[in-house]
């Protein structure tokens, strides 16, 4: 039958992250969104709660656990939620579709105390629109393999990554496991982005990187790709649930008390009536979210949910975080308040393809 | 959490379905005939079970009676308009019965109430309403005396549940009245000419020195009365979606003839622009269906938050009008000449979000609850 209750597990793990984010990150988040970075310890701490060790492990469900706690951690952070995120992505496909030997290796970066800094790359910086155009490309050599390419890529400048590299040989696509201290692996356009700054987005080039058989992930790579697509489209409705939920909550007390031609902001219909929409929209985007983790979960339709939440999220999040700074006025533009942070995370949440998971 | 319905709830969506596509058939005839209204049952009825009536006691697995009922809804108004058999109870049933002394719901239990509160001069504020009802001590008889128009029902109903004014000291009050049909003073005027939904049957009410007894005064908490309309809010807002429904599966219907598909595995763009535009609408519909289970899961599982009907029917509102709108913008200008459905379902979808309570007045409601505000602090 149809019905939207959270289990006991899911509302604790709600609660949980709702604590960590108001605790450990809201306070910092335009402090991180300036320096581009988010401090290793605090993804250390966010590993330590255990989503990407529980989801992984889960028999069933662990796609909407991911996005209730997704959602919470956004609402403190978007690029801590955006790391986190692809972290879990890269762990589902190795428990989904993992040799034996990979995830024994998957294994031991779960157990550990630090972050595990990894991704799914599949989608590389130009204007393709399929799996088609992508051109990184593996080739055999006498010893094994040789990578080569590019990918749009997260979280490099810390410590060693680990990425599930998606490129095409003479037998079609196939995802490979690419450590970042191997040879040829060189990170770009570390400058800095529009938004998730504190999530280093980057490119990763590979130049003649050496893999080898053991180093392919087995299995129908077409299937899997298309399953780190909807994952990514869930994980990123999610991501954007929690930020707009934000915005609306940090919007709410500053029109009730700000005075314009002698009355508040908030008694203004027009206002009071986006804010109405926000709620509106922002709920709703939580049911698309929650109804497409658990399409995920139970194999169903996951593929058109997936796109729908992802396509409704987008869009609806950037309303929101362009009405919200607009009611700011001059204060929404500047640095100090955080509605210019929320506009730009939001704006490059919406374009990103792939790279988070749940 | 689960999305799955149970093979009850199947079999009456599916019931719905088939007869909301049989009762299509008259879609056109009633749309181009204003002023006939149409039966109560149609002959293809005969035999068929009603799901309206299936759901009043269920006793195996279901998403429940209250979620089934906006489903009907949907289904049938994805056909059309007129459906193969007129509900039996209107929203004023679900008034008395909500309000009622048990003395007035026993008398009129068994027929059909519409509800009269729009006047000319009071839609969206219902304490505009400027029809009176004065107590005549001698016979013991309220008169009524006014006008009341867009009256859902009002040629077919038994009866009519009447807001006006009565004056109590010095201040007059908003009450209540139940006025049958033959009560002298009591006409039903011609079926109003509309855009759209023409087989529904509206038209207004004039009430001249019309006395009823004393026992049809409803003397209701006003609270209590507008409450009723937070469990009928989503059931309207399925009717936005069944047209919505009705418009989405008639374009995707269009993509053999154009050669491509609704591609959901491709990213955003990919595809055509009719593509994109589909998916787009797709997201609109499914975020307005999913708000509205929600609203009814809540009413189901006694969780009401009362901002959650506002929510379904504003959502139902924007949706009728975006997806009519868009959809008309690249299905063919064939789809322009009356008798093609596209053309009327445009001209029905825009009615959703003005009646049952308008779009504005949802959003009033939401940021009141958001805001902490009064009706005083924020109009």
């Amino acid at each position: 039958m149809i019905e939207f209750q959270l289990n006991e597990v899911q509302e604790a793990t709600r609660e949980a992250f709702s604590q960590f984010a108001s605790g450990r990150l809201s306070d910092s988040a335009q402090k991180w969104h300036v320096a581009g970075r988010v401090p290793g310890e605090v993804l250390d701490e966010l590993w330590g709660l255990g989503l990407v060790q529980e989801a992984s492990a889960a028999e069933s469900e662990g796609a909407l656990l991911s996005v209730v706690a997704l959602e919470e951690i956004a609402r403190g952070d978007a690029s801590s939620a955006f790391r986190l995120a692809a972290s879990a992505g890269y762990f589902r496909l190795l428990a989904t579709a993992g040799s034996a030997h990979q995830n024994e290796k998957a294994k031991s970066l779960l157990a550990a105390d630090k972050f595990a800094n990894a991704a799914v790359l599949i989608y590389e910086e130009g204007m393709g629109r399929s799996v088609g155009d992508i051109r990184s490309h593996v080739t055999r050599t006498p010893s094994g393999f040789a990578l080569n390419g590019s990918k749009l890529a997260v979280g490099v400048s810390d410590h060693s990554s680990h990425f599930a590299v998606y490129a095409h040989d003479d037998h079609g696509g196939h995802f490979w496991l690419v450590d970042s201290s191997k040879e040829g692996v060189h990170v770009s356009n570390l400058q800095g982005s529009l938004g998730l700054r504190g999530a280093n987005l980057c490119v990763v080039r590979f130049n003649d990187v050496e893999l080898n058989e053991s180093d392919r992930v087995p299995g129908d790579a077409a299937a899997q790709q298309l399953q780190a697509l909807n994952a990514s489209r869930i994980a990123t409705s999610a991501i954007l649930t929690g930020v707009a939920s934000a915005i609306k909550e940090y919007t709410i007390p500053y029109i009730k008390q700000r005075v314009v031609h002698g009355e508040e902001l908030a008694k203004k219909q027009t206002i009071a009536f986006r804010i109405a929409d926000m709620h509106i929209k922002i709920e709703a985007m939580r049911l698309m979210t929650w109804r497409s983790a658990w399409c995920f979960d139970n194999e169903k339709d996951v593929v058109k949910m997936a796109r729908l939440s992802h396509a409704y999220s987008v869009r609806h999040a950037m309303w929101v975080a362009d009405e919200a700074l607009q009611m700011f006025g001059g204060h929404g533009y500047a640095s100090e308040f955080p509605l210019e942070m929320w506009y730009r995370n939001v704006r490059t949440l919406g374009l990103l393809n792939g790279i988070v998971g749940i | 959490m689960n999305f799955e319905l149970t093979p009850f709830d199947r079999d009456i969506i599916a019931e719905a379905n088939a007869q909301a596509n049989i009762a299509r058939k008259y879609a056109i005839h009633y749309d181009v005939n204003e002023d006939d209204v149409p039966l109560r049952e149609f002959p293809e009825a005969v035999g068929r079970p009603d799901p309206l009536h299936e759901i009043r006691n269920i006793n195996q697995p279901t998403s429940g009676s209250k979620f089934l009922e906006a489903q009907i809804i949907l289904e049938y108004s994805r056909g059309d308009a007129a459906h193969l058999r007129k509900p039996k109870v209107c929203l004023g049933n679900y008034v008395l019965s909500a309000v009622g002394t048990p003395e007035q719901i026993h008398r009129w239990d068994d027929i059909r109430i519409a509800i009269a509160i729009t006047e000319p001069g009071a839609g969206s504020d219902p304490s505009r309403v400027t029809t009176t009802a004065t107590f005549d001590e001698k016979t013991s008889e309220w008169v009524l005396n006014g006008e009341k128009i867009f009256i859902t029902f009002a040629e077919d109903a038994e009866a009519a549940m009447v807001f006006a004014r009565i004056k109590e000291g010095d201040r007059y009050k908003l009450t209540t009245f139940v006025v049958e049909k033959g009560t002298p003073g009591f006409k039903v005027e011609p079926q109003l000419k509309k855009m759209g939904i023409r087989a529904e049957d509206t038209a207004g009410l004039v009430f001249t020195e019309c006395r009823i007894p004393a026992m049809n005064h409803v003397n209701a908490d006003f609270k209590a009365v507008f409450s009723v309309f937070n469990l009928s809010r989503p059931v309207v807002a399925a009717v936005g979606l069944g047209i919505s429904r009705a418009i989405l599966d008639y374009v995707n219907g269009l993509f053999p003839e154009l050669q491509s598909e609704a591609t959901y595995a491709g990213l955003p763009y990919s595809g055509s622009a009719i593509e994109q535009k589909v998916i787009e609408l797709e997201a609109e519909y499914e975020a307005a269906w999913l708000t509205m289970c929600f609203a009814k899961w809540q009413e189901q599982t006694d969780q009401i938050e009362k901002e959650r009907a506002s929510m379904s029917k504003a959502m139902g509102g924007n949706l009728a009008r975006r997806v009519s709108h868009e959809a008309l913008e690249f299905c063919g200008s064939h789809a322009l000449f009356t008798g093609h459905l596209m053309e009327k379902w445009f001209r029905d979808a825009r009615i959703v979000d003005i009646y049952e309570g308008a779009g504005e007045v949802q959003r009033l409601l939401i940021a009141r609850s958001l805001l902490g505000y009064t009706p005083k602090e924020l109009k």
